[in-house]
């Protein structure tokens, strides 16, 4: 059996209302009595439309954000006793959205060591590490670059190895491609998939791409604050209707397989390929 | 009939005069005309959104021309004004929407953010209130957030109030930035209804910049691509988007669907290779499974 990592019981999380503004209607909450737990070594998608709750999701991972009520906990640790919040985020990190927002350093291999520098890890130690995590994320050979001078994906796995020289035993991905192009979407879509496979990394990936999310183990999707669907990404998608009903989209190779009676759930244009050459393609050699 | 917006021969160089300097945009040619979406793709760095600043003046050519309406823009003072407002007709002539227009939200309410360009261009409050109203109706604002502070709407609420502000000064070209970036599929979904909704309305040429084949495919008359800061490809999207493996190799992808009808068409099925929607794709598998029938 897998350990449970990170476990949500019961969590209800509010963003601070304006106090000075009384007649506000109160908010509804971001998240409401969500459980779930994610397991060592898994790869989860996170789906759902913009204010489903799911960035406030991935920000209760490591104690940026604190439910109201309800407990994450970490390895056991409940991210509500402030005495945790540097244990928890030595082992859970976190790579947000804009690649510009989380650059700190003049000189990729400082932005890289920033972290263990914070962590009063030896020198030679830290220098181990930022080679490693440069190296694991295809990049050490930009070491010495000024960040600025980097594209956007680029700058994504330079933040991405940020988080590796910290030794974090998870990675949580606030909609890391979003800003990027397709070729540095692939990149670090790459890279954290080898990091999962090849180095046992736990990733909780936020996006709003299915096809990133069709590579996943686990897609989880969000609507309202809740947890609506939960499964493996065929379990998920082959439930077109409610996925739609959350204003999200199937793949297209998905919808359109099933749209012309394909009873198989498929999540790659190779595999409805495959499909339609199975059922049309007996004349053509 | 005169191009909306034509540029010759357009160089650009960045950190020109240094050792470093590198075209951004090198010898470019292209029109566009009165009317016409047209979309404009190439990976980060390909040069997209310096050709843009050109429309209306917000860069200058290194070399090359940029006409608006038949005029050089770079003429003189004057005619560098009007690429952006003419004041006796009251008509903006090039609006830029630029990425993530929502960052440059800055009023009290929604509706002096939108009225911030009409105002500026000192029209009268009665004309301004119309062109308020219109802009918001079309960009999908609702009535009720108006007098709200823009910091209080939600992401793709802001992004429709942004370029609704553009759109309040009724340019005659219409240019968005990337405007779908970082909206979930809905949100995609509408702000591409939206834009094509409005260019049914005004009859206004539009020019969209984007990563998305898909979101181009669906709105666009024809598409320029970009490549390492030359035009690599122009034509309608069934001209473009059949030649995959040069996109591919340019960093850019075709829709999974036409992905699929390409490789389809290669193991021998009789099928189109320019299916770009999933409804077309459905429609063209039907008529296969008719004739097998046959």
């Amino acid at each position: 059996m897998s350990e449970k990592l990170i476990e949500f019981k019961n969590v209800t999380y509010f963003y601070d209302t304006d106090e000075d503004e009384e007649n506000r209607p109160q908010p509804s909450p971001a998240i409401k009595d969500i459980n779930i737990a994610f397991s060592k070594g898994e790869f989860a998608a996170v789906l759902g439309h913009n204010g489903s709750g799911k960035s406030t999701l991935a920000k209760m991972c490591n104690a940026i954000l604190i439910p109201t009520s309800g407990e994450v906990t970490v390895e056991g640790m409940s991210t509500s006793d402030e005495e945790n919040g540097d244990l928890i985020r030595r082992k859970v990190g976190m790579v947000f959205q804009n690649p510009d927002n989380q650059i700190v350093a003049t000189i990729v291999e400082d932005d890289v060591a920033f972290g263990p520098e914070n962590l009063g890890v030896e020198p030679t130690e830290i220098r181990r590490r930022v080679d490693e995590s440069l190296k694991a994320v295809n990049m050490y050979d930009f070491r010495l670059k000024q960040p600025h001078n980097l594209s956007g994906g680029q700058k994504q796995r330079v933040a991405i190895a940020g988080v590796l020289a910290m030794r974090t035993d998870v990675i949580v991905l606030d909609e890391p491609t979003a800003m990027l192009d397709p070729v540095g979407r692939a990149d670090v879509l790459a890279t954290v998939h080898r990091l999962n496979r090849d180095y046992g990394i736990t990733v909780i990936m936020v996006t709003h791409f299915m096809d990133e999310a069709v590579q996943a183990d686990r897609v989880i999707v969000m609507n309202k604050g809740s947890i609506v669907l939960d499964g493996t990404p065929e379990e998920v998608f082959s439930n077109t209707a409610a996925v739609k009903s959350c204003g999200l989209d199937v793949p297209q190779s998905t919808e359109f397989c099933s749209r012309i009676g394909i009873k198989n759930t498929v999540l790659t244009a190779e595999s409805a390929v495959e499909e339609i050459m199975n059922i049309y393609g007996g004349g053509a050699k | 009939m005169t191009p909306a917006v034509e540029v010759r021969n357009l160089t650009h160089y960045y950190l020109k005069g240094t050792e470093n300097q590198v075209a951004a945009i090198n010898n470019i040619n292209l029109s566009v005309e009165k009317g016409e979406t047209l979309g404009i793709i190439g990976h980060t760095g390909s040069g997209k959104s310096t050709l843009i600043a050109h429309f209306n003046g917000l860069l200058k050519p290194d070399e090359g021309e940029v006409l608006v309406d038949g005029k050089n823009i770079f003429e003189s003072k004057e005619t560098l004004r009007q690429s952006r407002f003419t004041l006796r007709q009251s008509r903006f002539k090039v609006g830029l929407c630029f990425q993530y227009p929502e960052y440059q939200l800055f009023e009290e309410t929604v509706y002096k953010d939108i009225a911030f360009g009409p105002k500026n261009m000192k029209l009268p409050q009665e004309e301004i209130d119309r062109r308020v109203l219109t802009a918001a109706g079309m960009a999908g604002v609702r009535k009720e957030n108006l007098e709200k502070s823009p910091f209080d709407l939600s992401g793709g609420e802001k992004r429709r109030a942004a370029i609704a502000g553009v759109m309040s000064m009724e340019p005659q070209v219409l240019v968005l930035d990337e405007p779908a970036a970082g909206l979930d599929p809905a949100g995609r979904r509408e702000l591409i209804n939206m834009i094509k909704n409005y260019r049914r309305a005004t009859g206004c040429t539009v020019i969209i910049v984007s990563h998305s084949m898909e979101d181009i495919a669906s709105v666009a008359d024809r598409v320029c691509v970009l490549n390492k800061a030359e035009i690599a490809m122009l034509g309608t999207p069934k001209e473009v988007y059949t030649r995959d493996e040069e996109l591919r190799s340019m960093g850019l992808n075709v829709p999974e669907i036409t992905r699929i009808f390409i490789m389809l068409k290669k193991r021998g099925l009789d099928v189109p290779a320019d299916v770009f929607t999933v409804d077309d794709a459905v429609a063209s598998i039907r008529k296969l499974s008719e004739r097998g029938k046959a």
